[in-house]
């Protein structure tokens, strides 16, 4: 698990939100790992972590661009606007289905 | 091109009839399922009424029958359809499969093989360099699959290439597979067992020509373009790395893996992608592909696959990778279909849990995620033994159970459920999995768009019309099943791989105009996207006219009684369940698309036209 400090607080007040992030298949090849966590403000949004990842990680800024994900916070769906809750766990997964 | 090749094997008689099939006949049905669907109707009205031909009986056809572009260059072109009457759900079996096998069948000079009667002595098939000989397979009956072909390869040289049944099929276990390579299998519907019912072991083929096509440059140069935009497609990059395990976080997550026999749905992370790829140390490919999904592992086999890591993972309660991997590979072995075996034995845990069935007749305690137990299980089933024997049965062994049993099952015309995908969410999955002509599977018509969030746009552009884009809702799924019914059928009547057809995963790859573009170049014989849609259709009337020949009709579209009556317990699909008054509004709109009637027949002038195609099997 690594563990980032964002510059969140350049955005929302401090960063005393840790939020813990799952990439499925294919988002964490283009950061090179699976889990990671991240401190960003309090009152943060979904929007608000993505627009982070994609400013660290220009590779997943692509993949997201051209595999749109679904988002879960714990175990139920989330769009950008879903606020993000200190210890929250977030999946971003690619919306595949099949056999 | 040459004309399509058919060799007719009486096992009774040791008889071998080859022949041409009419032009007339290619053009209607190409190949694999669909040339096989034909045959499979001929043959078995042969005779009178198809209902007096048990699936073991020696009259039962054993069709086995290699796509149009299988063997060429075309990509992912490698695939071949088994068909016969299922032992297992009683009705249509047809099942399709992947590797080297049916190219090498049709370098050895036979497009079409229809196996009859039943040979006197274990025995096997050597095709070659346009010769067939039916061969004592003494030493070979009782070995295991991987065993058997080592064998084969030993006594016939490098090149061999078989197809095998392994001590499943030989048991006649009804959801017995035929197995090529260690782990590409024609699994559904117990067409092992229909093969073992014959005495025939293996069908060896080896030697012979490069497959002759019309426009040798042109089909180069069309491989080389789809090829290089196939590579471009994400689905096909990330299979390429991961392969099918992929979808396993993905269903978990939205909480729609069959867990516990569906009563629950969502299970442990260990069986995640990235668990998997612990044990694999290459990806590996069948004919012409360029996709290369399948994991060699480290444990001796190939895969798992997403289905058999849901159906002997998550659906009987085992979370350790290794094992759901050792399971894998045992299955594999003894030539069982790992989608019924999973489902079948998660089945007898729910009864047991339940105290439907006890000791006296289990032998021993069958709880979840017992791997020991399930593992025994699976050697017991393929052997015949104690429990196994009943479990052999698949389906049948209702007859065994009490009868709330049946409410249990999850599966559609005695077809166990084919995927890990608990269909209750995605209303078209249902729906799918309840109309498909071998009974409940994915693979006819899994409308995999459905959760891409696509445009409006694009959607009415792929499926005809404007359509609701709403995948849990009920509307419009007629016509999205309906779809992607006619195209995977024409996939599977040229022998390509649903990884690179259109609508499986992607609203991109290969569709009906690259199709023609092929067809063109390998067979010289021109189609328009809809003259080419319309063989889709005919194969589709045409399965569903050998199923009314076995009684069945619109009451046997349905699903397991779970998925109408109880929610989904958890996550985020937590409350979904199939509306039986909704589900039926579906069917009405699905038989409309299909041009069926409200009972689902087809109608008269249909019939008449279909018959007219088939009096060319002469
Ligand atoms: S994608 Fe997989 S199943 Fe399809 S042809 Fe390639 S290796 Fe075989």
């Amino acid at each position: 698990m690594m563990n980032l400090i964002a510059n969140s607080q350049k955005i929302k007040g401090e960063c005393n939100l840790q939020i813990h992030i799952r990439l499925a298949e294919p988002f964490w090849r283009s950061v090179g790992i699976r889990d990671l966590s991240l401190n960003i403000a309090d009152g943060s949004r979904v929007s608000d972590l993505l627009a982070l990842l994609r400013k660290d990680y220009p590779a997943l800024s692509v993949e997201l661009d051209q595999s749109p994900p679904h988002i879960f916070i714990e175990d139920l769906e989330a769009d950008a606007a879903s606020f993000l809750t200190e210890g929250g766990h977030l999946h971003i997964v690619w919306p595949v289905a099949g056999g | 091109m040459n004309k399509s090749t058919i060799a007719i094997i009486n096992l009774s008689t040791s008889e071998i009839h080859v022949d041409s099939v009419p032009d007339e006949l290619t053009r209607a049905y190409l190949g694999g399922r669909g040339m096989n669907m034909a045959y499979l109707r001929h043959y078995l009205r042969a005779h009178g009424d198809p209902r007096d031909i048990d699936a073991f009986d020696p009259r039962n056809p054993l069709i086995i029958g290699a796509g149009l572009l299988t063997g060429t260059i075309a990509p992912n072109a490698a695939r071949f359809n088994v068909s016969a009457r299922s032992p297992e759900s009683g009705i249509l079996g047809d099942s399709n499969c992947g590797g080297f096998f049916a190219a090498a069948m049709r370098k050895a000079g036979f497009d079409r093989l229809v196996i009859l009667g039943r040979a006197q002595e274990p025995s096997y098939l050597l095709l070659e360099d346009g010769k067939i000989s039916i061969l004592p397979a003494d030493r070979l009956w009782g070995t295991r699959i991987i065993e058997a072909q080592d064998q084969l390869k030993a006594k016939h040289g490098v090149g061999t290439v078989s197809a095998v049944i392994g001590p499943s099929g030989e048991n006649l276990v009804r959801m017995a597979a035929i197995m090529t390579g260690k782990k590409n299998a024609a699994g559904r519907g117990g067409m092992g067992a229909v093969m073992g019912s014959k005495n025939l072991k293996a069908i060896v083929a080896r030697g012979g020509e490069a497959i002759e096509v019309s426009q040798k440059d042109t089909l180069r140069t069309l491989r080389v373009n789809q090829q290089d935009d196939l590579k471009k497609s994400r689905i096909v990059q990330v299979l390429g790395k991961v392969g099918t395990p992929l979808l396993y976080e993905v269903s978990n997550r939205l909480g729609a893996i069959r867990t516990r026999n569906s009563q629950d749905n969502f299970f442990e992370d260990t069986l995640n992608a990235e668990e998997i790829e612990k044990f694999s140390d290459k990806m590996m490919a069948c004919t012409s592909c360029v996709v290369h999904c399948r994991h060699r592992n480290t444990l001796g086999g190939e895969g798992p696959e997403y289905s058999t890591i849901g159906l002997l993972g998550a659906n009987v309660g085992i979370a350790p990778t290794e094992q759901v991997i050792i399971l894998n590979n045992l299955v594999n072995d003894l030539g069982l279909d790992a989608s019924s075996t999973g489902t079948i034995i998660a089945w007898a845990m729910e009864l047991y849990q339940r105290g439907l069935i006890n000791d006296s007749m289990t032998g021993s305690p069958l709880r979840w995620g017992d791997y020991e137990t399930v593992h025994a299980l699976i050697e017991d089933i393929a052997y015949r033994r104690g429990f196994g024997d009943t479990l052999a049965e698949s389906s049948q062994a209702m007859r065994f159970f009490p009868p709330e049993a049946r409410d249990y099952l999850i599966a559609v015309k005695n077809l166990p459920q084919s995927d890990p995908h608990d269909v209750r969410y995605f209303k078209g999955f249902a729906l799918g999995i309840a109309v498909a002509s071998r009974g409940a599977d994915h693979l006819r018509n899994r409308p995999t768009l459905e959760v891409f969030k696509l445009p409006d746009e694009a959607r009415a552009k792929i499926y005809g019309r404007a359509n609701d884009p709403d995948p849990t809702g009920y509307k419009d799924k007629g016509l999205i099943i309906a779809w992607g019914d006619d195209i995977f059928a024409v996939g599977d009547c040229l022998g390509l791989c649903r990884f690179i057809t259109r609508g499986f995963n992607s609203p991109h790859l290969l569709g009906y105009e690259e199709f023609c573009e092929l067809i063109s170049a390998a067979t010289g014989f021109e189609y328009t996207p809809e003259t080419l849609r319309a063989v889709g259709r005919r194969t589709l009337d045409t399965e569903r006219l050998i199923n009314a020949d076995f009684g069945l009709s619109r009451a046997d579209d349905t699903l397991p009684k779970r998925y109408f009556d109880e929610p989904m317990p958890a996550r985020k699909t937590q409350g979904h369940q199939i509306d039986r008054a909704q589900f039926q509004n579906m069917l009405d709109e699905y038989y409309m698309e299909r041009g069926w009637d409200k009972n689902g027949h087809l109608p008269a002038d249909r019939i008449a036209e279909i018959n007219s195609v088939l009096s060319e099997i002469k």
